[in-house]
């Protein structure tokens, strides 16, 4: 999935109260197709370093399997993930302890939240403040603790190093910065999202382990 | 919209409320494709 993932999962995250970054405490991606149809989408290559150098908020990586495996195994995305509570409108809810009183502790319960998305959670540290509307669902519960199942962004796995991509300057369709979606067509987007779906589908259960409260779904507009 | 479909896997294993939030409903999509 390499829609825009960014601000399809800020949206979906500023439902919980607090900045998005302090309210996602883990998340678990799923490769799709870049493992399991790898040749079928390598067509162009970006150019990712100019594309990592440009933007701040977005970094390409290559997904070689065994590499977003070992991502799956180690959490090395999960460095960015701070265990931080999400802020409540009265600000001793989000405390618990504090006061010691057991009406706080009533309301500071912790509601474990699975959040599903296709949406790749990137490596921000966050300043974006979420909406005083959107904190209306986080409101009469404590403390909120989203995880997120979320879909890796498929770039081109390959990307072509000097002297290749030299040869692909001059040509018509050479690759830009920014130019991450690639030459897929509608037929392959939407087995992008077909794979997505099984792929998850069959892996889930096993990479969000734990105990949950709820789990939200969330199929935001692009 | 397929999100759903490990979204009801998920809450079939783990036997808890699923919130399903559909904000791509797209029907103007039927009758572009069509032109």
């Amino acid at each position: 999935m390499d829609v825009d993932y960014y601000s399809s999962t800020r949206d979906a995250l500023a439902l919980f109260d607090g900045r998005p970054a302090s309210t996602c405490r883990a998340r678990w991606s799923i490769s799709t197709t870049s493992s399991i149809l790898p040749q079928l989408l390598v067509r162009r290559a970006p150019r990712v370093l100019e594309f990592n150098e440009a933007r701040e908020l977005r970094k390409i990586e290559q997904h070689a399997f065994l590499r977003s495996y070992r991502i799956f195994r180690n959490a090395l995305d999960r460095s960015h993930v701070h265990p931080a509570r999400a802020r409540s409108s009265d600000p001793h809810d989000a405390r618990p302890g504090a006061t010691g009183n057991d009406s706080d502790q009533s309301l500071s319960r912790v509601v474990r939240i699975l959040l599903v998305t296709h949406y790749f959670w990137p490596r921000v540290s966050s300043s974006t403040t979420s909406s005083p509307d959107s904190s209306s669902a986080a409101r009469g519960h404590g403390v909120h603790r989203a995880s997120q199942l979320s879909g890796r962004p498929v770039f081109r796995r390959i990307w072509v190093l000097r002297p290749v991509q030299g040869k692909l300057q001059g040509r018509r369709g050479a690759p830009r910065a920014g130019d991450s979606r690639g030459s897929a067509g509608r037929a392959r987007l939407a087995l992008n999202y077909l794979s997505h779906a099984f792929c998850a589908t069959l892996f889930a259960p096993f990479l969000a382990r734990g105990e949950f409260d709820a789990i939200w779904c969330s199929s935001p507009r692009r | 919209m397929t999100i759903g479909i490990p979204a009801r896997a998920l809450r079939m294993f783990k036997r808890v409320p699923l919130v399903f939030w559909v904000q791509d409903l797209w029907p103007e999509s039927l009758s572009a494709t069509a032109r």
